[in-house]
């Protein structure tokens, strides 16, 4: 479904940040992205989702290379893609459901099926009650809960998690990843950037492991370990 | 058309909910447009005045006594078809002498003096009026050169002369300057205006990012942000408009006496529309412009 053929990315000042990545994922699969901070995991998703393109090498989705995409043609890109990101990014002058009716809207979706969705969306990540307030009125966990109903929203073929839980306590960390294995288990793709070893070794699913901008380990139900 | 409802419900919220930057941008929007009409209507009422003043100057022939009404009619009509004439006043002889009987009407010397003489000793007048101040000399030659020159007592375009060259440099000058500072100002407060949109627009530039991440088009980013821009102009506009009549109104007052009439309030009031019409557009065009580019450097995510 995705493959990253000899990807490299480097920033101004020679600064090497990906090199020579090579990685295939397949549909429906849950893959880890794990590293130390600085190994690449944000850069290779930014790559993904073209908010950077890559200094050399060519990204495929399917059959079609995402680094020749027009400007103009991204958000097609971009709305087949689940994105929640380590800073929550929701739109603060927006409410939980405006925040989650957007992204349906700018997929051209009726506004029948907005209402019939976000309910159910909202259920999913168990904020029924959330509709109508700001995201300042919701706990960092909540937050980044509305995040993940948003990704949801656009029925994507792929969810990517940037440290979806860097900035949450304990119990909020296992809801939101308990919602990425149940996600997964409806059939979407979920790739997971995270450095956090509880969370990889639990889940017990795919691993693959970046270093200094190389993938130097990648493990069918792997564990944690640099 | 699901969209643009969705693009102008979103503006408006977008509006509601920053009500504070949203006052911020409007006062500054009320203030430009305020500058860009008081300046396109002091423009107007500079030339208007200018006009009258030009119009009360004129070049006045006095004819010697005798001189046949034909003659003089002669003269005027071969003025009249000068380009350079835009009018020529004739005052007969016995007008003349009556008004300067009513003139002198209390001075009894001069009335006694009249009543004496036999006939009328005054002759009858030209007044010359030109389209323009710089044309008096070119029609002073035109008559000193003509055959009914022997007939003419007096010529006060000599006296006039150095009044009517400085009126002309003043006129001139006065143009110049109001048209310099009007544009100066105006583009000023245009600049203040463009950075307070900017700055609007800066404050929502993660959102922007975040709406271009999630899968919107530019268009659909950009639509809530000029719909703003659209609210902001109509509203600055507005509020331009009713200072600009109250302080208008209140001006006028003080202003009666040191104007020529009609006054200032009768400018106004034959300029509403195309006030009203300069407000709009200047109001709408300039905040949905400023939205406009503002936005285009964060949408490049």
């Amino acid at each position: 479904m995705i493959k990253f053929k000899n990807v490299y990315k480097i920033y101004p000042g020679d600064f090497l940040v990906l090199d020579d990545i090579n990685l295939e994922i397949e549909k429906g699969e849950f893959v880890s992205l794990v590293g130390q901070s600085g190994a690449g995991k944000t850069t290779l998703i930014k790559l993904l989702i073209r908010e950077e393109l890559p200094s050399k090498g060519k990204i495929f989705w399917g059959s079609e290379d995402i680094t020749k995409l027009h400007h103009r043609d991204l958000p097609n890109l971009r709305r087949r893609i689940g994105m929640v990101f380590q800073d929550i990014n929701l739109l603060s002058q927006k409410t939980v459901w405006e925040n989650i009716s957007f992204v349906m809207e700018v997929a051209g979706r009726e506004n029948e099926e907005i209402e019939n969705e976000i309910p159910e969306l909202l259920k999913i990540v168990g904020l029924e009650k959330c509709g109508d307030k700001f995201p300042h009125q919701l706990s960092g966990g909540e937050k980044q809960r509305v995040a993940l109903a948003r990704a949801l929203a656009h029925q994507p073929d792929i969810l990517i998690a940037d440290e979806p839980t860097g900035n949450l306590d304990i119990l909020s960390t296992w809801d939101v990843i308990q919602l990425l294995l149940k996600i997964n288990e409806f059939g979407t793709t979920v790739i997971l950037a995270t450095h956090n070893k509880d969370i990889i070794n639990q889940i017990n699913k795919r691993v693959v492991t970046l270093d200094q901008g190389r993938i130097i380990r990648d493990k069918e139900k792997g564990k944690y370990s640099l | 058309m699901n969209k643009i409802n969705r693009i102008f419900k979103s503006g408006i919220n977008a509006l509601i909910r920053n009500a504070l930057l949203s006052v911020a941008t409007i006062t500054v929007i009320t203030v430009t447009v305020f500058f860009i009409s008081f300046f396109y209507l002091s423009n107007i009422i500079t030339r208007e005045i200018i006009d009258i003043l030009e119009d009360q100057i004129d070049v006045s022939i006095f004819f010697k006594s005798g001189v046949s009404e034909t003659d003089i009619l002669t003269l005027r009509q071969e003025l009249l078809s000068q380009a350079e004439v835009k009018n020529a006043e004739y005052i007969s002889a016995e007008e003349n002498l009556s008004r300067f009987r009513d003139r002198h009407l209390e001075n009894p010397v001069i009335s006694q003096s009249l009543d004496e003489l036999e006939g009328n000793p005054l002759g009858g007048i030209l007044n010359i009026t030109a389209h323009n101040p710089e044309f008096y000399s070119s029609i002073v030659d035109y008559i000193n050169n003509s055959p009914q020159q022997s007939l003419i007592f007096k010529l006060n375009y000599f006296e006039s002369r150095p009044l009517i060259d400085k009126a002309e440099g003043l006129f001139s000058m006065v143009k110049k300057s109001a048209l310099i500072l009007g544009a100066v100002f105006v583009l000023l407060s245009i600049l203040i205006s463009y950075n307070a949109v900017r700055l609007a627009i800066y404050s929502s530039k993660k959102e922007i990012e975040i709406m271009r991440l999630v899968g919107a088009n530019n268009w659909f980013i950009r639509g809530p942000f000029l719909v703003q821009g659209l609210i902001y102009g109509i509203l600055g506009a507005i509020l331009a408009f009713l200072l600009f009549i109250i302080l208008t109104a209140s001006a006028s007052l003080r202003l009666e006496g040191f104007l020529p009439d009609p006054g200032i309030l009768t400018y106004l009031k034959n300029n509403l529309w195309t006030l009203i019409s300069v407000q709009f557009f200047s109001g709408i065009a300039l905040a949905v412009i400023s939205s406009y580019i503002s936005i285009r450097k964060y949408l490049r995510v």
